[in-house]
């Protein structure tokens, strides 16, 4: 059993995610573009969820933090921080994050910032509002984690790249449905996917985003909170970075973690990677099933590289909190198929004139 | 070049962000959107709310003949919409497939982008409704 | 004091490529020529609804008058949306009876055939809210298409029902010279018709086309150096909600009650007096909620009592209406009075109308945020 340490902890006090209802079939992205027909399955992807041509990270992003706040149980005028981590951002300059807020009608005394780190730029707003939180700078901070994650069309990527975003509360224990414990940050300069400027689609290095990218960070930063005092037995889940399917079971494997504790928290094969809403849809999901007093683990990756690790307890606040917004198994389940043809367009794919 | 005043995007947005709505105080109705006197009784005697976003569909008409900048959206749903606070919008409808509307519907307000200027220019982001899950 | 319209032209209402603004009035001056010898006028007023967002062309009046070597008199232009023509002659109305002009021209122009359905869709769009109606791609279109569903259900009308009124429009349209469509249709030529927003199909809505009409009006101490005339008998106007949200009553045009009953108690007639009635027929809905709504029949009934054309024994729209006469839009106020004019001159469906004394001609913009009424009576 392991001692909760220290007193700088701060908590999830609510949370709330938004998926598309769109979805196009692994199939008919890897049919048109000649793929072998074995490729969806080996990398455990079925279909993606596909945002509307009127929908981009900061109208994903609004919905995910609504759903947050009505679980959080805040007025808007408490937050004082807010956070967008994407990689799709409407525009190159000028935040998101200001747009979502004043649409919240969170008011202008805040900091605010859209971060950049591949997919774990929401992340990392996490380990600044337990900071922020815990020296008093701010009361409660917004974190949003959202993307319409684009892939060049033919590459494997296109398989995965999907839409979607989860917006986590952050505040301190007290009203917290999860109590972020503690945790730990491994980053290195590796280029394993990356986007250059002015250019539309990411290029990646394939099989180099395994070994040297997603295993090695995600491994050293589990291990590094593991020496702070934890083992895998003392979790009872294990929610990684989803890329894929095969991934997470990969690396928990490596980790030590059975099958059982990292399935509740893969949502991937049947909506996709949502990037900076990856590793956080899985932890959402399972904050909707969890039992009080189970304890999480959650290791967001983001390419170039690094990773994060929390240990993370649900409380007994999480049962009143969970029915105050839709859930991620309905959003799951909610679908509405498109053809490659739609899905093109909703995705702004097609070169064409403004009608 | 852009075309649309960031000017205008940028005061109008508690509007069209948050639906915020008036209410009269004489007489206990509500309209949108805003006006300086009270649509039905012309009181002065106004102040404004926000509308939680949801309400019922109450009519609905599938356009085709879309304006210049709205193309890309077409066809568009536009629906009367009577918000639970007591009034109507007409407004877009999106999200649901268009065999599947149906008059009595309940829907909610979420933020979408509502048309893009040009290549270089803002986006205009507001409310357009979608079904609440039944 | 009255005003008296005295001669007025039309050209035929069509898409004219290889003619602007300006030449188009030129042509509508020149036409006029054939019926007075001299214009000597002291007031030129322009009714245009689009020149901005058409042809970027701000004051018109200054621009067109210009053209024509028109100089050194008094120029207003009026816009009141589709309304302008209407809004312009009660205003031309208004200076004559206070003595401020004594001979003028009203002119109605606008051109719609310069620019993509989609550009024509976005200048329409500009009716509504700037502000927070626009956003959601929202225009008069979109609205009166709710009307027609809200419509078809509270009285239990079909969409065949309500095609009465396109397929009247165009029995009447192949009579009227300056109409733009001058073909019948069958009852079920809609099938074959495009939707533009459901129920509404292309059939159901005015056509787009230039056109320009001009009013020659004078005061009444000129009234005998002309051989045609009728007078400004009654003219009433207003304005209610402008979004269709915030109405109570839907299904009812307020404005065009109001206007009426202002416009006959200036007349001092009442309504049986009057035979023949041009209305503003913008979508096929509000063709059947204006007859109502000016009182002709009971709520719900228009759709089963128009027969040929007629409401009860008042003949309506017999140019073929916006649908099939065309809807030039800052034109189309001043076509209906060149109308009006023209048939109690004995001019213009004579066979049908035969000898009548008054006539009325009610615009309006939109779904009837503002309407105006006019009456007119045959002098001589």
């Amino acid at each position: 059993m392991v001692d909760i340490l220290s007193d700088l902890k701060a908590g999830i006090v609510g949370w709330g995610a938004y998926i598309p209802p769109y979805r196009i079939k692994a199939e008919e992205i890897g049919g048109l573009w000649g793929f072998d027909p074995f490729t969806a399955k080996i990398i455990w992807i079925e279909e993606k969820a596909v945002g509307n041509i009127d929908e981009d990270t900061i109208t994903i992003g609004w919905r995910a933090s609504k759903y947050a706040i009505q679980r959080a149980g805040v007025d808007p005028s408490e937050i004082e921080a807010v956070f967008v981590g994407t990689e799709s951002k409407p525009y190159s300059v000028k935040p998101s994050a200001t747009v979502i807020a004043d649409a919240l009608g969170i008011p202008p005394a805040k900091l605010t910032s859209d971060l950049e780190f591949a997919c774990r730029a929401a992340s990392e707003a996490i380990r600044i509002s337990v900071s922020l939180v815990n020296t008093k700078t701010a009361k409660y901070t917004l974190v949003i984690g959202a993307d319409t994650a684009q892939a060049s069309p033919g590459d494997v990527l296109e398989f995965t790249a999907s839409s979607g975003g989860v917006a986590l509360v952050i505040g301190s224990i007290e009203n917290a449905a999860a109590i972020i414990e503690d945790s730990y940050t491994y980053v290195t300069d590796t280029p394993d996917f990356w986007r250059r400027e002015h250019v539309p689609y990411p290029e990646h290095g394939e099989a180099f985003t395994g070994e040297p990218a997603y295993f090695n960070h995600i491994i050293n930063a589990v291990k590094g909170l593991f020496s702070k005092g934890y083992k895998p037995s003392d979790f009872d889940y294990a929610i990684f970075h989803q890329p894929n399917g095969k991934f997470p079971l990969q690396v928990g494997s490596k980790l030590g973690f059975p099958k059982e504790k990292i399935l509740p928290g893969l949502v991937t094969p049947y909506i996709g990677n949502t990037y900076n809403g990856s590793a956080l849809m899985g932890l959402a999901k399972v904050l909707e099933e969890a039992k009080p007093g189970t304890r999480i683990l959650l290791a967001p990756f983001g390419s170039g590289a690094g990773s994060d690790a929390y240990a993370i307890t649900v409380t007994e606040k999480v049962l009143e909190k969970r029915d105050k917004a839709p859930k991620v198994v309905d959003m799951i389940s909610r679908k509405i198929y498109v053809d490659y043809a739609r899905y093109s367009k909703m995705r702004n794919k097609i070169l064409r004139y403004m009608r | 070049m852009f075309e649309k005043s960031p000017a205008k995007i940028w005061r109008n947005r508690d509007v069209v962000y948050r639906l915020k709505y008036t209410y009269c105080r004489r007489c206990g109705k509500s309209f949108y959107p805003p006006r300086a006197r009270c649509v039905y009784c012309g009181s002065q005697d106004i102040e404004y709310r926000y509308s939680s976003g949801r309400g019922v569909l109450k009519e609905y008409t599938i356009v085709y003949q879309v304006p210049k900048g709205f193309g890309e959206q077409s066809p568009l749903v536009i629906g009367l919409v009577e918000l639970d606070e007591g009034f109507r919008v007409v407004s877009q409808i999106v999200d649901v497939e268009l065999d599947k509307i149906r008059v009595g519907m309940r829907v909610e307000a979420v933020l979408r982008r509502m048309f893009v200027d040009g290549p270089t220019g803002l986006i205009q982001y507001g409310l357009k409704f979608t079904p609440l899950p039944q | 004091m009255k005003s008296y319209i005295v001669a007025s032209s039309a050209i035929k209402i069509d898409r004219y490529y290889e003619k602007g603004y300006k030449e188009l009035f030129g042509d509508a001056v020149e036409e006029l020529y054939k019926y007075v010898d001299e214009l000597d006028i002291d007031t030129l007023i322009i009714s245009s609804m689009a020149s901005e967002l058409i042809d970027h062309q701000s004051n018109p009046a200054v621009i067109l008058s210009d053209y024509m070597s028109i100089r050194d008199i008094r120029i207003y232009r009026v816009e009141s949306g589709e309304a302008s023509g209407a809004a312009a002659v009660q205003l031309a109305d208004s200076l004559i009876k206070a003595g401020v002009s004594k001979k003028l021209l009203v002119v109605g122009i606008d051109k719609l055939s310069d620019l993509p359905v989609s550009h024509m869709a976005h200048a329409y769009m500009a009716l509504k809210d700037a502000d927070y109606i626009q956003i959601q791609g929202v225009s008069p279109l979109a609205e009166s298409a709710i009307l027609a569903k809200l419509y078809m259900r509270e009285y239990d009308y079909s969409y065949e029902d309500l095609f009465i009124w396109p397929y009247t429009m165009h029995q009447n349209s192949p009579e009227t010279p300056h109409a733009q469509l001058r073909f019948k249709i069958s009852p079920d030529s809609y099938k074959e018709s495009p939707i533009l927003a459901e129920p509404l199909r292309l059939l159901d809505s005015y056509p787009f086309g230039d056109g320009v009409s001009i009013l020659y009006m004078v005061s009444q101490e000129y009234l005998r150096e002309y051989d045609s005339a009728v007078s400004v008998e009654g003219t009433g106007s207003s304005n209610d909600i402008a979004d269709l949200a915030s109405r109570e009553d839907l299904l009812y045009f307020k404005t065009v009650r109001r206007s009426f009953e202002q416009a006959l108690a200036m007349a001092n007639i009442d309504k049986s007096h009057i035979r023949y009635m041009e209305i503003h027929d913008n979508y096929t809905p509000n063709a059947f909620l204006i007859i109502e709504s000016l009182g002709l029949v009971e709520r719900g009934e228009a759709p089963e009592k128009f027969e040929n054309s007629m409401i009860n024994s008042i003949h309506i729209n017999l140019s073929g209406g916006l649908k099939a006469r065309g809807h030039p839009w800052g034109a189309t106020g001043i076509y209906q009075i060149h109308e009006i004019f023209s048939a109690l001159t004995g001019s213009f469906k004579k066979s049908i109308l035969g000898e009548i004394e008054y006539g009325l001609a009610q615009s309006m913009s939109g779904i009837g945020e503002v309407s105006y009424c006019t009456i007119l009576k045959r002098v001589k």
